[in-house]
């Protein structure tokens, strides 16, 4: 497969060879709603896509994409690829908030034109008109009503193009679109099947939104590039009722599935014991990989415990590391190693240092960096290569790694084209990410954003975090953040906790606080210069949930 | 469609109290359930504990369109009734 050189060259030969082998699976809800596509039937339906978008002009054009989890969004994307157009997917939403950050991203892209269902289209006119005071939208809306009968040669697309946007998650106010080309896309593929072993004709999938990249690149894509199947549900049906997923897993023999570590906590919190799974067989599920959230060796044994039975192998867990800005994967594996942590000195941890030390601070490893990739770990200020035993960001550098981000030339430049001090001329990616190395696995401690430095310590606000939360007071969810912040020109410790109502009204504040403290310091031999103790509910959140650290400093 | 007022409400304060801190049926059938703190995942719980008692497929969403348990049954008897009719 090596010599072609982009993906749809690659599915158009599997439709050749093996015109009647399913390609996509779509289940919406229970075995009977099951819709499938072969081969030959995507590779025509996406020809005839990719025709009319090239007669309506919009090669090296930017093109929305606002689909429901659907066979369609699979049809429209491939057939961008297939005609260079620049495909920006996007969330259907009706959370007020996300959809401004669509508004946002449309904007950033300038596009004119969106490919849709027509009856999202409807829904999707209401609520812009809704937000531009009952004007009509301008946007040109493609739904599965334009045809063309014309026939046409589709010009050729070269590597080096942009295949799609990739936006990733970041704030609402400020999202990024990350330039991924034909090549880097055909590359992540190349390097996802050798760090997994694939076997040709994998079957993949499961739950991921289509829009996002794990769920698009390593989902979607990558099946698709095996001549395997890629089978999947919608992402609110495995939130209702997370036993669709395994039931998903089992039916269809999945080979490959992944989820962030959320997923899987998902299953453990939600899947009642009295549900009876006993008919699910989830031995076919060699790659269980967790990624695009840091890994929990707890959550991924309490898995494991309730669902070994099922025949599910704690082996399968594939803990990964990877981002949009590197199209998708850059570390896991190999495949059968399961979780593996590093227990390490907490002292020395703080300090930056990486000294190997039972009984310490667990870190969970991200798996074998793939040999294609270079992946440096660097001071964060001065640029230069950190020693074999210390911590530092990991910068990396490959032919997966992206383009830059869409109309950010100066961040495009600070992050994607970052050299090291030695002189090294590589233009390297800054992941942001804090971490180590050690025999060729990648190790992740946090993200630079949020590492504390108090009083000389290397800290990372969630090991609190989660000390606040084990006391035995603290409300019920995830009610605390620990940060930093400056009185006398000094860096203080401060948090903030979400303690139950119940204890509020009958404990007197300085009481809690002062427990809170005693449990700080014996797990972490820091004092907390600032607690504050608040009814449940007032720590501000994002949409998912996550705690907004800086803007918690408004509460001292 | 199955539908009982009276279990389906304690089905679904039996989940709020779990998951909300001093719940009150008789303070919080109006309240919308962000306001009591719920969550996005909380409010897609609650479409399958819907699921569950009428033995049809409900919206995910549904704890989204009627945010408050009064909304939320009244909907449902609402839509119970059309189901009988057409029967």
């Amino acid at each position: 497969m090596r010599q072609c050189q982009l993906l749809m060259s690659v599915i158009r030969e599997h439709a050749q060879r093996e015109p009647e082998t399913i390609a996509c699976s779509f289940q919406p809800r229970g075995p009977e709603t099951a819709i499938h596509l072969t081969y030959q039937e995507l590779v025509d339906r996406v020809e005839s896509r990719a025709k009319l978008l090239v007669l309506l002009g919009y090669r090296q054009k930017y093109i929305a994409l606002l689909f429901p989890t659907g066979l369609e969004f699979i049809v429209d994307f491939l057939a961008c690829l297939r005609a260079g157009v620049i495909a920006v997917p996007l969330n259907v939403t009706r959370n007020a908030k996300q959809f401004e950050r669509t508004l946002t991203i449309l904007a950033d892209t300038k596009v004119q034109a969106i490919l849709t269902t027509a009856d999202t289209q409807k829904t999707l006119s209401k609520q812009l008109s809704e937000v531009n005071g009952g004007h009509e939208s301008d946007f040109i809306w493609i739904d599965e009503h334009y045809r063309t009968l014309e026939d046409i040669d589709i010009p050729a697309v070269t590597p080096e193009l942009v295949a799609f946007i990739q936006y990733t998650s970041g704030s609402t106010s400020s999202p990024k679109g990350v330039m991924v080309t034909q090549a880097n896309v055909l590359h992540n593929m190349q390097v996802m099947q050798a760090s997994c072993q694939h076997p040709k004709g994998a079957v993949v999938g499961g739950w991921l939104p289509q829009f996002h990249d794990m769920g698009l690149v390593g989902h979607m894509l990558l099946p698709l590039y095996l001549a395997g199947r890629y089978v999947f549900m919608p992402p609110m049906s495995f939130i209702q009722r997370p036993s669709r997923w395994l039931k998903l897993i089992s039916q269809y023999r999945i080979f490959c599935s992944a989820a962030p570590n959320f997923g899987y906590e998902h299953c453990v919190n939600l899947i009642r014991e009295s549900e009876d799974l006993s008919d699910l067989d989830l031995s076919c599920w060699k790659i269980a990989l967790n990624g695009s959230e840091p890994v929990s060796a707890a959550t991924m044994q309490q898995f494991s415990h309730r669902f070994y039975h099922l025949g599910f192998d704690h082996n399968a867990f594939f803990p990964s590391y990877g981002m949009a800005e590197t199209t998708l994967f850059v570390s896991g594996g190999p495949q059968g190693t399961g979780v593996q942590s590093l227990s390490l000195d907490k002292a020395s941890f703080e300090l930056g240092k990486v000294e190997v030390k039972p009984d310490g601070v667990k870190v969970v490893c991200c798996g074998a960096i793939n040999k294609d990739f270079t992946v440096r770990v660097v001071n964060p200020q001065t640029f230069e290569i950190c020693r074999s035993n210390e911590t530092g960001e990991i910068w990396i550098a490959g032919e997966s790694v992206a383009q830059g981000y869409l109309n950010q030339t100066a961040k495009t430049v600070t992050d994607f084209q970052a050299k090291l001090a030695n002189g090294d001329t590589t233009p390297y990616m800054r992941t942001g990410d804090m971490g180590f190395m050690l025999d060729g696995q990648l190790y992740i401690t946090g993200r630079i954003k949020e590492l504390l430095i108090v009083r000389g310590r290397n800290l990372y606000p969630y090991d609190i975090e989660r000390t606040c939360r084990s006391y035995r007071y603290a409300a019920k969810g995830n009610g605390a953040a620990v940060f930093t912040f400056t009185r006398d020109s000094k860096t203080k410790l401060a948090a903030v906790v979400e303690v139950s109502r119940q204890a509020l009204s009958d404990k007197p504040p300085r009481q809690l606080i002062n427990d809170l403290k005693a449990l700080v310091t014996e797990e972490h031999e820091i004092a907390l210069d600032r607690i504050l103790v608040v009814p449940p509910g007032t720590i501000p959140k994002t949409t998912s949930g996550k705690v907004k650290r800086t803007a918690c400093c408004a509460l001292l | 469609m199955k539908f009982c007022r009276q279990t389906l409400t304690e089905d679904i304060t039996q989940y709020l109290c779990e998951a909300i801190e001093e719940f009150s049926t008789e303070q919080h059938l109006d309240t919308s359930f962000s306001r009591l703190g719920l969550d996005s995942t909380g409010h897609v719980q609650l479409s399958a504990i819907i699921e569950d008692h009428t033995q049809t497929e409900i919206e995910p969403t549904i704890a989204f369109d009627y945010p408050t348990i009064n909304s939320l049954l009244q909907f449902l008897e609402g839509k119970y009734q059309q189901v009988k009719e057409i029967a």
